[in-house]
């Protein structure tokens, strides 16, 4: 019995010195004043508004600038600014269920589809009257503008721009298979048939592809969109009630993607480097395909080599040279509190070094804006054939619902793309599927 | 949902123990005689033991060694070893955000709630168990359903519950105007505090106790607490070690609910903290292995600390006292 | 099993007769009072909020409109609520009874006497504390399928491979075996620690009694563990079919949404696609299809622990 009472007394104590442990660090926290993060994730000032920012996937070096920033113009301005780094992935999450509780930053950023469910739901602030004070709106490029205008109304400010129209492709291949690294391919056939030259593979088993089709649901549909503008379609109707997939145009487009995987050209399965977040073309297994800037940075952190070895071309022409792009914006929230100096503050992200640092040059997004440019990156020439391109940018036909329209028509492209059905049966069942989604399915 | 059979092979008669003085004369015969034998099968065992043990720690070596490599050695393939080991990413991981702030707010907050859970639990597990009260069966199914529905579901009232904590956080006594209990150690402790999961645990080892030393005990005339707390709980090491384990490891994991409840940096937990590493287009592999592994070291603290408990046998001596 | 059943009829001492009954009941009362009110107040009363959320259209942006069974009737029409539902009873049903037993093995593995066996105990529990980040890395380069570690080991040994993740058919195989193998130290913890529980002296008799170690397994250790048994195979299935992080990180559902699970598509739908009410009425079928699922569970397992 003893040996029990002991065991017992044993366990009681270390639940007495949990709980001590825990009241003790419960009183020292209490006690603690939150001190700033780091480098200074808030700027104090002596009175003024208080500004609370949300930025997603901003580096390290691109987040020391920022707190910097902050301490400059909150000293300037008299404003307290406060951001809250965010990644990508989790970002909409979070700000979908800040606002359906009714509480949201003063600033977030948005992606390339947040504009119309955002605005049409009173989520963000209309800036037409800020932004008619200022002098330096039509910088912009026009798609941009567009995109973050909804009935009419201005409803975000973009701050970078994206698009994977532009080619990409391996000096060093193209030489092995007797091409001419100056002179890209131009048009659709011409690509294939590069591709068809630059491809090797035994067996089934490839060590490189010659193109690329990434098989992620939501890559799908944004690859089949660039061949679709590029064949002279659109994805939806004018006035975006009806979807335009099953036409011809969309018959060439999809046709396009089926055709590298049916001519043997990609696996079945798509070309992966079989690591997340490294590139298969930075894996060595790509030779030639459509990508975006962040490829090239992907490249450039994990594989130098083949940066050195890489070129750019201009986008691919069919009836049209075009490709759309992808804009990511600052909206200010429509239950700010502090409208004036939040719509300032934004303007000042889009001015001068926090233009390029925050949007660009950090993450090699392209510019959205003539002044950012200038940014370091583009220095390099072959990142200057993917600034003298955008203006063969367009921007995308969005719609409310269009979180749900996306990945629907991706699953019909996968579902050709992988031979599961065919091009004509894919295209049907993604307008049906588009129009039921519309239609408040 | 009480087992029966279980219950009755408890109350074992008294002899058996009586056995022993002739049991390890038996032993001792046998050990030398099956030497070979013995030392075969335990080869056998250890050899097992090795294979598994591979299987299993694989990844966590993994990213260890991550943790110490440069950029460009990541993606050599399977384990191998980096040319210099760079014990700096640790450094440049702590230094890039506010990792040891958000270490701290983790730690603090998974012992709180794990703590929390061990009372709760252990107190509602124990009733469910070995209290008689109208409705407990019923109870009981009710607490094991909310297990059946997911947390997505729950997650945008459980948020609106919290922001509107009447006179928490600016809220007035409706819970209009501030932001309740949001961006504080309040909303990444207190409404974890409930635990099903913990109750069911706890409740099916308390019916693994024999009855026997509670039923005397109660004859002797020693209260219900008196009953939990000598006697229920002191057996019950290994399971409190369990969840206090479990408890500690999900509220480190946890991200999403930390991640829409929390705002200013000086409140973030660690995993949310961790997932700022995930820039676009690519990921700082090494800096966020760095991280990873230091907000492992907690987990892996109080699971060393809990072990001892395991193995914390019930003795059932104490019955023929 | 109550005092008075054990001792026939009830001594007349201070604590007993009504009064007794009244403390006991009272005691109970507030041993378990704490834990229901947290659970009231933050998890029962968010689920009925939900699903109530379930009869609305709410796009989390604006105020939830009251649209009836509007949600359901939707469900039944949808391809991919009905794929999702038999991809999580495949994975639940793949992974449960299997990972279950391995766990169990595990446990009585690790409960040997032998030395520095808590060094194992804690490698085998490594999955568990491994970030899911490290895991998928892992796990992502071994399922590679032209240069991954399994396929250049099925070639080894001259069998056919696999493109595993990246197909359709072997997808949530792939999936399950990766959960199983994660999962495996968290279930031995627990049977573990259930193992403690077990009395040496029982083992000691029937090893006099002549039985081997699988009979002493099999007539000991597995009834005087079915409470445990009982606790984890029924956890464990009501986590499996709410399987949503591995299929989000690894596969994205995909591909064609072969290991879309319920979860999945509530995430999808309440956090991506705006539409919270069908999320919610998603999460109400859920909730009766697991209820029935671990009802029959309870039945089953129940079965095996009546022996003797």
């Amino acid at each position: 019995m003893s040996s029990q009472l002991q065991r017992s007394r044993i366990s009681r104590r270390a639940v007495l010195q949990g709980l001590a442990f825990a009241s003790g660090a419960t009183v020292l926290a209490a006690c603690t004043p939150p001190q700033a993060g780091g480098d200074g994730a808030s700027a104090p000032s002596a009175s003024g508004a208080k500004i609370l920012a949300r930025l997603n996937g901003i580096d390290p070096p691109g987040q020391e600038f920022v707190n910097n920033f902050i301490v400059e113009y909150g000293a300037e301005n008299n404003v307290e600014i406060e951001i809250d780094y965010t990644d990508w992935a989790s970002s909409f999450q979070k700000i979908t269920t800040g606002l359906a509780g009714g509480t949201a930053p003063d600033i977030f950023m948005g992606g390339g589809l947040w504009t119309p469910p955002i605005a049409s739901k009173n989520g963000a602030l209309a800036l037409d009257d800020y932004i008619a004070t200022w002098d330096d709106w039509e910088d912009w490029y026009q798609a941009t503008r567009d995109d973050v205008t909804y009935n009419g109304t201005i409803y975000a400010v973009p701050y970078r721009m994206n698009a994977r129209g532009n080619i990409i492709y391996r000096k060093s291949k193209f030489e092995e298979a007797g091409l001419d690294p100056a002179k890209p391919p131009a048009t659709w056939e011409e690509a294939k048939e590069m591709a068809a030259q630059l491809t090797k593979q035994t067996d089934g088993k490839y060590e490189t592809a010659g193109w690329n089709v990434i098989m992620v649901v939501n890559d799908l549909t944004q690859q089949y969109e660039d061949a679709l503008y590029q064949a002279g379609g659109n994805y939806f109707s004018e006035d975006r009630t009806q979807p335009l997939n099953n036409t011809p145009e969309g018959e060439e487009a999809l046709q396009f993607w089926v055709s590298f995987i049916e001519d043997g050209i990609v696996p079945p399965e798509g070309m992966d480097s079989g690591v997340p977040n490294l590139n298969a073309y930075s894996a060595d297994k790509i030779a030639l395909f459509a990508g975006w800037p962040q490829d090239m940075l992907n490249t450039k952190l994990n594989a130098p080599e083949i940066w050195e070895d890489t070129l750019v071309g201009p986008p691919l022409t069919h009836k049209e040279q075009a490709y759309q792009v992808y804009v990511d914006k600052y909206f200010v929230y429509s239950g700010t509190k502090v409208p004036d100096e939040a719509a300032a503050l934004v303007r000042g992200f889009m001015s001068g070094d926090a233009a390029i640092m925050i949007g660009v040059e950090g993450i090699w997004g392209l510019p959205c804006r003539k002044a950012q440019e200038s940014a370091p990156i583009y220095q390099d020439p072959r990142m200057q054939v993917f600034l003298s391109n955008t203006q063969y940018g367009r921007p995308r036909q969005i719609v409310t619902q269009h979180f749900d329209v996306q990945p629907a028509m991706g699953r019909e492209v996968e579902a050709a793309v992988r031979g599961a059905k065919t091009v004509q049966q894919a295209l049907a069942d993604m307008d049906d599927a588009v129009t039921k989604i519309l239609q408040g399915g | 949902m009480t087992p029966t059979s279980t219950e009755t092979t408890r109350t074992m008669p008294r002899a058996q123990v009586k056995t022993q003085p002739a049991r390890s004369v038996a032993h001792a015969g046998r050990r030398i005689t099956h030497t070979l034998g013995w030392l075969l099968q335990t080869s056998a065992l250890y050899l097992l033991l090795i294979v598994l043990a591979v299987i299993f720690v694989f990844p966590f070596l993994w990213s260890f060694l991550t943790s110490v490599k440069s950029t460009t050695e990541v993606f050599d393939p399977g384990i191998a070893l980096p040319a210099v080991w760079r014990f700096d990413n640790y450094i440049q991981a702590v230094q890039s955000y506010n990792l040891l702030r958000y270490l701290f707010n983790s730690t603090f907050v998974s012992l709180v709630v794990a703590l929390a859970h061990i009372a709760l639990a252990s107190t509602a597990g124990f009733a469910f168990a070995r209290l008689h009260f109208p409705g407990r069966d019923l109870l009981f199914v009710l607490v094991v359903a909310t297990l059946m529905v997911p947390s997505q579901a729950t997650l945008v009232p459980l948020f609106i519950l919290v922001k509107e904590w009447p006179l928490f956080g600016g809220n007035d006594i409706w819970g209009n105007g501030g932001f309740g209990m949001l961006d504080s150690y309040w909303a990444l402790t207190v409404p974890l505090f409930a635990t099903a999961y913990g109750t069911f645990l706890l409740r099916q080892f308390f019916l693994t106790l024999p009855a026997d030393l509670e039923d005397a005990a109660r004859i002797d005339g020693t209260s219900e607490f008196g009953i939990y707390w000598r006697i229920a709980l002191p057996l019950s090491g290994p399971a409190l070690a369990t969840l206090a384990i479990f408890s500690f490891q999900n509220m480190f994991n946890d991200f999403v609910w930390p991640l829409v409840t929390t705002r200013s940096d000086v409140m973030k937990t660690i995993q949310v903290g961790l997932a700022q590493f995930r820039r676009e287009g690519t990921t700082d592999w090494t800096l966020l292995m760095a991280g990873t592994m230091i907000a492992t070291i907690p987990i892996l603290v109080i699971f060393m600390l809990g072990q001892r408990y395991f193995t914390q046998g019930i003795a059932l001596t104490g019955i023929k006292g | 099993m109550s005092a008075t059943s054990l001792y026939g009829a009830p001594r007349r001492r201070r604590r007993w007769g009504r009064g007794y009954m009244f403390e006991r009941r009272l005691a109970a009362l507030l041993f378990v009072l704490p834990s229901l009110l947290f659970l009231a107040i933050f998890v029962v009363y968010p689920i009925i909020d939900a699903f109530y959320l379930s009869l609305h259209r709410y796009d989390l942006l604006t105020p939830p409109i009251w649209d009836g069974l509007g949600r359901y009737r939707l469900l039944f029409d949808d391809d991919r609520f009905v794929k999702a539902l038999g991809n999580t009873l495949l994975f639940a049903v793949m992974t449960v009874p299997l990972g279950t037993a391995l766990s169990l093995l595990l446990a009585v593995l690790i409960n040997q006497p032998l030395r520095a066996i808590y060094i194992f105990r804690t490698a085998y529990y490594l999955p568990v504390v491994t970030s899911f980040v490290a895991v998928s890395f892992i796990w992502l380069w071994i399922y590679e399928p032209q240069f991954g570690l399994l396929n250049q080991l099925l070639e080894n040994m001259g069998l056919p491979t696999l493109s595993w993740l990246r197909d359709p058919k072997t997808s949530m195989l792939s999936i399950a075996i990766l959960s199983i193998w994660k999962n495996a130290g968290y279930n031995m913890i627990i049977f573990l620690a259930g193992l403690q529980g077990v009395p040496d002296y029982l083992y000691e008799a029937a090893e006099i009694d002549g039985a081997g170690p699988v009979q002493r397994f099999w007539h000991i250790t597995v009834p005087m563990l079915s409470p445990t048994t009982f606790f984890v195979f029924v956890v464990y299935f009501i986590g499996a079919l709410q399987m949503f992080t591995q299929s989000w990180i690894l596969t994205q559902g995909g591909p064609l949404d072969s290991t879309l699970t319920v979860v999945y598509l509530i995430y999808q739908n309440g956090f991506e696609f705006l539409k919270m009410g069908s999320a919610a009425a998603m999460s109400v079928i859920l909730f009766i299809i697991i209820a029935i699922v671990t009802y029959i569970n309870t039945r089953i397992v129940r079965y095996d622990t009546h022996f003797n």
